[in-house]
């Protein structure tokens, strides 16, 4: 029996960033296909690739047996190909009718499909009125109505409550009993193994394993995910005495989403590792550390002093820094790299005057030396790799002195040489006395450098681990909630 | 990179030398010295207008209540002269600082679109002029000597006054915008508002500073054109207000902020100014004008941005 | 179709603000006839046309500073060639400048598209060399149109069916079929959110052309009914600064976002009433109608204001 889709050999890059090396991904008629990977291992992009919203540098696609080249989004639904993502592709500003005659979707069969999935919909409503999980389970009942030969679901169970991920489930099982094949992408390991018939799984754009679930566990997955263990030699030597009093204590914090009850300390000179899932509420708990969104709930101590941010500034005269995971936010992406690192200086109305030149010189001379800038494209910080453009960020705040760095995901996309760079940056800081609270999504990062690190799960602190005993398998299994 | 700009001064440089000397050749009273001292002349007030235009467009934003902000500081100085020069020009200066501080309070606190901010604000002070001449700025229309000298007096052929102020004020913005914390946080916000915040700068403040200095250049600029034509009309500014955007659009200022510079903004004020004497002199119809204005914005706009683009 | 909650609201309160200010001005007049009625309608035809084109490019996401310029230009197209003309040659230049005009909108949208410069700059050119063609066609005002042609916009003596006519046709005939047909919602789709319009099939880029096109057409409309009700051109370029800032203000007062993907056409058709009688009231009283712009400025920035602040509450 002949694939329904075999893809081959597909490549992707970002300016100097690769997405995709050389994935290989085929699906059989009648198959729960499992996509599995690490952030950044290149999954988002095949599926953007597979479902044309952006097409492939290298590489063949196959459909049915026949070379397919999608060239939108709608020309890969007419061919059986209907994706469900994440966030549901439909306009917020229009009602549900409208926004299925933008598809061409019958409105009758997705009626129908609304109600096989047990839902009672008004057609009239404004998807902005919508809750997130239904708008998933309207996106799937519209990809269902196109009568899709392959159905692509993105992460469609994450954040989604039980009733309605059994129903996901189940329609997934009657695809395959139709004779239909599905691609489902999910951060739920346990899922796998239950609905799934085989899986592959990509790492660093590669795919690396792709076996019948029937053969593996879990643990095959979570191995191949990681890819080569880590030797501890490469660790961080600790610093043996902590103090006692915390500089930083959080409790009870909620943001009215996905953060319910947060409660961690840090300690002065101590580098805390934080791990999470994607869509944990990470990001919203290190905004609301540097000021930049209020909590809904909680208390923040700094220094033994209770705390209340209401503009970064506040964080900042303070003492606490934040270097954002989106490069994009942090920097000034047309400006120098003069301007990025010296913009911290200029935030109070009395430094508004003049500049004293040598004083910059000396003190960007200084932070590009220090953190080995690469400089031949000084002028735009946005023609500078990845890599240098962290260091930008992080060289910002080193300039201006801080106690407490808030570091979110500072290793993402770049290349192994600056990682190495910025894990002695921290460890150097930390030595200074320093303290870092570090977001990773790679978890080799925390036994590499970390102290201590917590795991977040449902929005609540799932675990405190000593970062010594803290292997990636460890940490791993308590991301995924299990213990 | 510094290569680019150098490229794109460069290029409008061989704009500006082009459109003289097609000028001169047209006219060759234009090579005169008294000639080039006019031009420069009746650049200044559109190159203040433009300084006041740029640092806000710098930050993203646009100002289109400029036009009837310097026609009022206009109005206010010829009807307050009688209460003495100084008296007077405190009042336009007020009348500058409230406006100003109005359009980015509204912009910069409340978050209100600047394009409609400043067009609904445009809209009330043509509002207010109109009613205030027959009623609360009722007086003379006449500008005091003083300042009709400061405007249009010549000192050394082609130098005149009004090109001296244009001259210092514009440095001072141009080292404001380029060596001062001010000028930096003003591309910052324009480059990217959110990094700035994130670096502790408050937003809010920046942009109620600019667009107070915007309505004082703006201000400044309004007194000189009345100067120049020595009494004051409502509608004294209203032509500049297209033209002040335009020549900081030619100049190479991206209207998304946090790129460009003063210097180019003063070359596009060069350019249009020579631009209108040359189609003045080919006797051109006001549609041949139009269409050359238009035209030349555009082309300008699409090359800098398929550079930008390109990067 | 239905419309959505605020929108029904935004348009019930413009609607109330509307009749009292109808009884408010009938008042004033010694006699509220026909002819009055005729007036009224007249002295909004305009706006209104021109409103409803910038609504709609607000709508998809865009702002168009030339549509005032558009219709200027159309003016002085049709008013020339019609001048002294039969009834069919008027009504050949009217169709013709229509055309026109939706070309001119059409190579708006693909200047923006393909270009990438931001609507403000691209069309704050276009209003210049529109107004240069507009002056090129008629260096001042003249031109004329068939009597029998204008009948058609400004009726009778004392009958307001005529211009009520041109005021609502635009309305069913376009704007009713267009916000259901997938082109009308492919406009809110690009204003509301580029990314998703893209995921659910829509070319974006295209869909700006036919969104300027569009707006092009009404621009086109306005122009004409501008030569029928003036009988003449005016080619000034304050005309069309202060048409494209009342069509921009009665986007806003008509409840269509800036932001885009919000609103509808119906809004800005009422608003542009109440641009209207703001200065007549005014006149009325014998107040200096310069107060109207005061007026006018002060109530789309508090509009602005409010929905801002509104939309920042409500953001989930």
């Amino acid at each position: 029996m002949g694939n329904l889709l075999e893809i081959r050999a597909v490549a992707k890059n970002y300016g100097p960033v690769v997405a995709l090396r050389n994935a290989n991904f085929t699906v059989a008629p009648g198959e729960i296909h499992a996509l599995m990977g690490a952030n950044g291992a290149g999954k988002s992009t095949l599926v953007k690739i597979l479902t044309g919203v952006i097409s492939g540098d290298a590489g063949t696609i196959k459909l049915n047996g026949e070379e397919i080249h999608f060239t939108s989004p709608d020309n890969a639904r007419k061919n059986g190909v209907a994706p469900v993502f994440q966030d549901p592709a439909l306009i917020p500003d229009l009602s549900l009718r409208r926004n299925l005659r933008l598809t061409n979707t019958n409105i009758a069969k997705f009626e129908e499909k609304i109600a096989y999935l047990g839902l009672k919909i008004n057609l009239e409503e404004q998807v902005s009125r919508i809750e997130l999980p239904i708008l998933r389970m309207i996106d799937l009942a519209r990809a269902l109505a196109h009568d899709p030969k392959l159905l692509i679901l993105d992460e469609i169970t994450a954040a989604l409550p039980a009733n309605l991920a059994e129903v996901v489930i189940r329609v997934m099982n009657e695809e395959k009993a139709r004779g239909n094949s599905v691609v489902f992408i999910s951060h739920r390991l346990s899922e796998i193994g239950e609905i799934c018939d085989r899986v592959t799984v990509l790492r660093d754009g590669i795919d690396v394993d792709s076996f019948n679930t029937s053969e593996g566990d879990e643990d095959r997955i979570v191995s191949a995910m990681l890819g080569s263990k880590i030797t501890s030699a490469e660790s961080k030597n600790r610093s043996a005495s902590i103090s006692k009093e915390p500089l930083l204590t959080v409790r009870g914090i909620k943001d009215g989403d996905k953060l319910v009850n947060i409660d961690f300390e840090i300690y002065p000179g101590e580098i805390l590792g934080i791990v999470a899932l994607e869509g944990q509420g990470q990001d919203s708990l290190f905004d609301i550390l540097a000021g930049e969104v209020s909590a809904k709930a909680g208390e923040i101590h700094f220094s033994n002093k209770k705390v209340d941010f209401s503009h970064p500034a506040d964080a900042i005269k303070l003492g606490i820094s934040y270097v954002p995971g989106d490069r994009k936010t942090a920097l000034l992406p047309q400006r120098s790299i003069r301007e990025n690192l010296a913009l911290t200086k200029f935030r109070k109305l009395r430094s508004w005057n003049w500049i004293n030149q040598k004083n910059e010189d000396s003190l960007v001379d200084k932070a590009v030396s220090n953190l080995e800038i690469d400089t031949r494209a000084s002028s735009q910080v946005k023609q500078l790799s990845g890599g240098n453009q962290q260091k930008v960020t992080i060289g910002r705040w080193i300039t201006t002195g801080f106690d407490l760095l808030l570091c979110f995901d500072p290793t993402r996309g770049i290349d192994v040489g600056t990682k190495n760079q910025i894990y002695k940056l921290l460890s150097g800081l930390s030595a200074e006395g320093k303290s870092v609270l570090l977001f990773t999504s790679e978890l080799r990062e925390v036994q590499l450098v970390c102290d201590r690190a917590i795991v977040l799960y449902n929005g609540k602190v799932q675990g405190v681990f000593d970062a010594a005993k803290a292997d990636e398998e460890l940490l791993l299994n308590a991301a995924y909630g299990r213990n | 990179m510094k290569l680019k700009i150098n490229r794109s001064m460069i290029a409008l440089w061989i704009i500006l030398a082009l459109t003289f000397l097609v000028t001169g050749l047209v006219d060759s009273y234009f090579f005169s010295i008294p000639s080039i001292g006019i031009t420069l002349q009746l650049a200044a007030p559109l190159g203040l207008l433009a300084a006041g235009q740029t640092i806000v467009m710098l930050t993203g934003g646009i100002d289109l209540s400029l036009a009837m902000i310097a026609t009022g500081a206009a109005y206010i100085v010829s009807v307050k002269s009688e209460s003495g020069l100084l008296i007077s020009l405190a009042y336009a200066l007020i009348f500058c600082v409230v406006v100003g501080a109005v359009n980015g309070i509204a912009v910069g606190v409340f978050g209100v679109n600047p394009l409609i901010m400043t067009l609904s604000m445009s809209a009330i002070l043509i509002g207010v002029f109109t009613v205030g001449v027959s009623t609360f700025l009722r007086g003379s229309s006449r500008m005091p000597d003083l300042l009709i000298t400061a405007s249009s007096g010549l000192i050394l052929d082609p130098i005149t006054w009004p090109l001296i102020i244009w001259i210092i004020v514009g440095g001072f913005v141009h080292f404001s915008l380029t060596r001062t914390g001010f000028g930096r946080v003003i591309y910052a916000i324009g480059d990217n508002a959110k990094a700035a915040r994130l670096a502790g700068v408050k937003v809010w403040q920046v942009q109620i500073a600019v667009y107070v200095s915007c309505a004082i250049l703006g201000g400044m600029a309004g007194i000189m054109l009345g100067g120049q034509s020595g009494a004051v009309a409502i509608s004294l500014a209203n032509s500049y207000l297209l033209p002040s955007v335009a020549a900081v659009v030619i100049g190479g200022t991206s209207i998304m902020g946090g790129m460009g510079s003063y210097s180019g903004s003063v070359m596009g004020a060069l350019i249009l100014s020579v631009l209108s004497y040359l189609l003045a002199t080919l006797n051109s119809s006001e549609a041949f004008k139009q269409l050359v204005y238009g035209g030349i914005v555009l082309a300008l706009a699409w090359v800098y941005s398929s550079i930008s683009e390109r990067k | 179709m239905k419309l959505s909650l605020r929108e029904q609201y935004w348009n019930l309160s413009i609607l109330g603000l509307v009749i009292i200010l109808t009884v408010w001005r009938s008042n004033q007049l010694p006699v509220f006839g026909s002819y009055e009625i005729k007036t009224i309608i007249l002295g909004i035809i305009p706006i209104a046309l021109l409103a409803m084109g910038q609504s709609l490019i607000i709508i998809g996401g865009g702002i168009n500073l030339a549509i005032g310029a558009e219709a200027i230009l159309i003016n002085c197209i049709t008013a020339k060639y019609s001048e002294g003309s039969d009834f069919a040659t008027s009504l050949r230049w009217a169709l013709l400048g229509i055309v026109i005009s939706v070309i001119v909108g059409a190579v708006t949208g693909w200047i923006i598209s393909k270009s990438g410069i931001a609507d403000i700059v691209v069309t704050l050119a276009t209003s210049f060399v529109l107004i240069g063609f507009a002056l090129f066609i008629q260096p001042g005002p003249g031109g004329g149109v068939n009597l029998d042609f204008a009948k058609y916009f400004i009726g009778g003596e004392d009958s307001y069916l005529a211009p009520l006519f041109v005021l609502f046709l635009p309305i069913l005939l376009i704007w009713l079929p267009l916000q259901k047909s997938r082109l009308g919602i492919s406009f809110y789709a690009i204003g509301s959110s580029k990314d998703a319009a893209f995921l659910s099939g829509v070319n974006v880029a295209r869909t700006r052309v036919s969104l300027y096109a569009v707006g092009g057409l009404f621009a086109g409309l306005c122009g004409v009914s501008l030569t029928a009700i003036t009988q003449a051109a005016s080619p000034f370029a304050v005309i069309s600064n202060t048409a494209t800032l009342n069509s921009v203000a009665a986007a806003v007062l008509g409840g269509v976002a800036l932001a885009g993907g919000v609103g509808g056409l119906f809004g800005p058709a009422l608003a542009s009433l109440v641009l209207y009688y703001i200065p007549t009231i005014m006149l009325g009283y014998g107040i200096d109608p310069a107060y109207s712009q005061i007026i006018q400025g002060a109530l789309t920035i508090l509009v602005v204001l409010v929905g801002g602040l509104l939309r920042a509450r409500g953001k989930r």
